[in-house]
Order: C-alpha cells, then structure tokens, then sequence
C-alpha cells in the first residue's frame, strides 16, 4: 500500500473563499488550494458517478461549494477518485462510515476495471478532520484497489 | 428471431453454437476468403440482433434487451479479431492495430455486462492481450486531459450530473455514456497507460526521413513531411 500522509491547514483556504466549513462526508475539488472562488473549483470527473453510486447505497455525501460544472477528465487508464473528506464530528458519531465508504468506492473501481488490459491503479486523495476545524490530515493514496479498504486503518491510526 | 422471445435459453444455444464457429476461424493460418465470408455472416447476424433487442424493448423486457446487448457485443469481438487477422495478411498494420483495440474496448464491455460466470472469459481476454504483445511492436501512446464544461446523459439526455443513470450500466439493453459537448483541452502527454489506445505515436524521425512506427517503412524525408 503506498500513502503519503501530510497536514494541511484548511480553515484558511475555507474562510477565504467564503464558503461554510465542512461537515459530514464531502467531495473536495483537486484545486481546493488555488481557487480563487467556489466557481473555480475543479472536481474529478469521476465525482459525477461517485455521487450517484454513494447515493444508491443510501450515504449522504456533498460537493464542497455546492454544485460545480467544472470537472477534469484525464484520458489516462488509471482510476483517478474525487478527493474525500471525513469531518471529526461524522467520524465520531458514525465509526462505520469511513469502512462503509471505502467499501463502496472499492466495489464501484473494481467495477470500472472490469475486463481492463490495463495497468488497474487508483489514485485517491482523503481528508480527515483530527481535532477540530485547525487539524487536517490528507492521505495521498497510490496503488491497488484491493488497498482503498486498508485505508480505513490507516484513518484510525491518525484519528 | 421469433422463437428466442419465447424462450431465450434457444438464443443462448445459438450464441454458443455462431461463437464457437467464428472463433474456429479467427486463426492466422485460416484463409482470407474464409475470414472474409465469417466477418459478413456476423455482421448480418449482428443486425438481426439488433432487431430482436428492439422488439423485446418495446415489450419493456429489460434483462433479456441487457442479453441481446452483450451478445451484440461479442459478436462484435470476434468481427474485429477476424478484421484484424484479414488486415494483417493484407498487409494493412495499422487498420489492424485499430480492430485491435476496437476488439479490446469492446471486450471489456462484455465483461462488464456479463450476466454469467465471467470466469469463461478470462481466456479470450488473454488471448487479445496476447495479439497485442505478439504481433505489434512496444507502441508509445499519448493521452488527453481536459475540463468538462458540459455534459449529458446518452439515456435520458438530460445533464450527467442531475440524472440517476451510470456510465457503463445497461439500461433496456443500452450502454449509458456521458457524451461530453463541451470540453476544454489542457494538456497532451505520452503516457504508458493511455484510455485509448488508438492514440498513438505513429512516426518516427530518423537520420531526416519519417518512418512508419508499424511497419518501419519511410514514409517520407523530413523535407517533404
């Protein structure tokens, strides 16, 4: 499994861009750290199904600003996934949902490589809330689908 | 046609009986002319599944229109592998590069759609994989990146992202896709990985003449180019 972790501060980014604070499970656009407006955010086009997907299995999950027409598409046979975050207060209330999710999102890539000639990586970015609103933590994922599940221990252990 | 309606395990029956018979021809040894005259008899074979998908849509019989779709589809398979087999002995690389890859892309949609033990299909999807390491050299690939500006669904027609729909799913014996309308390009890169692999480097400079990656034949000087 191969994973960076690294903090970030994020309440900065949030108050300048005049947005609510976020809470429960959420989409992050790719440019959450250079957009100069909500209207700029680019999310990754695989955000479109995941939404659908997490909606089909009864998980509630929001796009950070709301809805955003901008989304990039990599013509790339790697399975790049929206940037995920777990608010501390979600993750306190709902222990289960950082497996549930992860479960869902490695069923719904497992599906995507299907008959797949290719190289099948995934590429996957989670934010976690640790102590607050100050304390973030992003997980930059590189690897196998069988490796989204694992995460979940790897979000225990920096919790 | 009309019976299948009644019982699709006949239509299963024959699927199995017209695929193993094409798949007896898709050989490199097998003559043209043999190739030729399978590719015409499942490209017909083809149409008159398309017309029995259409009348178990309109009886609103979604499972069986979802069979129809994935044996179109391996149907469609084995044209491209017999096309690329014909091409190659016409000395046509490139074109048989391209049913290459049509084969591959439209395998991976069979698997995906499958209603059986997909197990079956690990064999022929080594068997293409196979072609493409035996029979074309090491290819070099470049790939697309952009922002989507617009989209919408190829079901429903509405926007992508307001619709219930997924891409690649089967929905009365028709495949979603998101057709993308507006798109903005920002890069082109060579990559190892491309989604599409008709996205090729297909010449090569060398001491100033142009030279056909497939086939090493030049194509021209540089002068010329």
């Amino acid at each position: 499994m191969d994973y960076k972790i690294e903090e970030i501060e994020l309440a900065g980014y949030i108050e300048k861009l005049g947005i609510n604070y976020p809470e429960g499970l959420c989409f992050f656009p790719e440019n959450i750290d250079s957009a100069k407006d909500k209207s700029d955010f680019i999310f990754t086009d695989s955000v479109s199904d995941l939404s659908k997907v997490f909606k089909q299995n009864n998980i509630n999950i929001s796009k950070l600003g709301g809805d955003s027409k901008l989304l990039r598409s990599r013509k790339n046979a790697d399975f790049f996934a929206p940037a995920i975050f777990f608010s501390l207060s979600l993750i306190s209330e709902n222990p289960s949902i950082v497996s549930l999710s992860l479960s869902v999102l490695a069923n719904h890539i497992t599906d995507f490589f299907k008959g797949s000639f290719s190289r099948k990586k995934v590429n996957l970015d989670i934010y976690v809330e640790t102590s607050g609103k100050k304390k973030i933590q992003k997980i930059a994922y590189s690897g196998n689908v069988e490796g989204i599940e694992k995460l979940a221990e790897v979000i225990k252990s920096i919790k | 046609m009309k019976a299948f309606i009644e019982n699709p395990e006949l239509l299963i029956n024959e699927f199995n009986k017209m695929a193993a018979i094409a798949q007896k021809k898709a050989f490199i040894t097998v003559g043209i002319e043999i190739q030729q005259e399978e590719i015409e008899v499942l490209i017909n074979y083809i149409k008159e599944l398309a017309s029995l998908k259409k009348e178990f849509v309109e009886k609103k019989l979604g499972n069986e229109a979802n069979l129809i779709f994935t044996f179109e589809n391996s149907f469609k398979v084995l044209q491209y592998e017999l096309e690329m087999l014909v091409f190659i002995k016409q000395d046509k690389m490139a074109e048989a590069w391209d049913k290459l890859v049509d084969a591959q892309v439209v395998f991976e949609n069979v698997v995906r759609t499958y209603p059986f033990e997909a197990n079956s299909l690990k064999g022929y999807l080594e068997r293409l994989n196979n072609y493409e390491k035996l029979l074309f050299p090491k290819l070099h690939f470049q790939s697309a990146g952009g922002i989507i500006k617009e989209s919408k669904c190829s079901i429903c027609d509405n926007d992508y992202d307001k619709c219930d729909h997924l891409k690649g799913k089967l929905y009365m014996g028709e495949m979603c896709c998101r057709i993308i309308t507006e798109m903005e390009l920002e890069e082109v890169s060579y990559v190892e990985n491309p989604a599409n692999k008709h996205c090729r480097v297909l010449t090569i400079e060398m001491n100033e003449k142009i030279i056909d990656i497939m086939t090493l034949r030049q194509k021209s000087t540089t002068a010329n180019k």
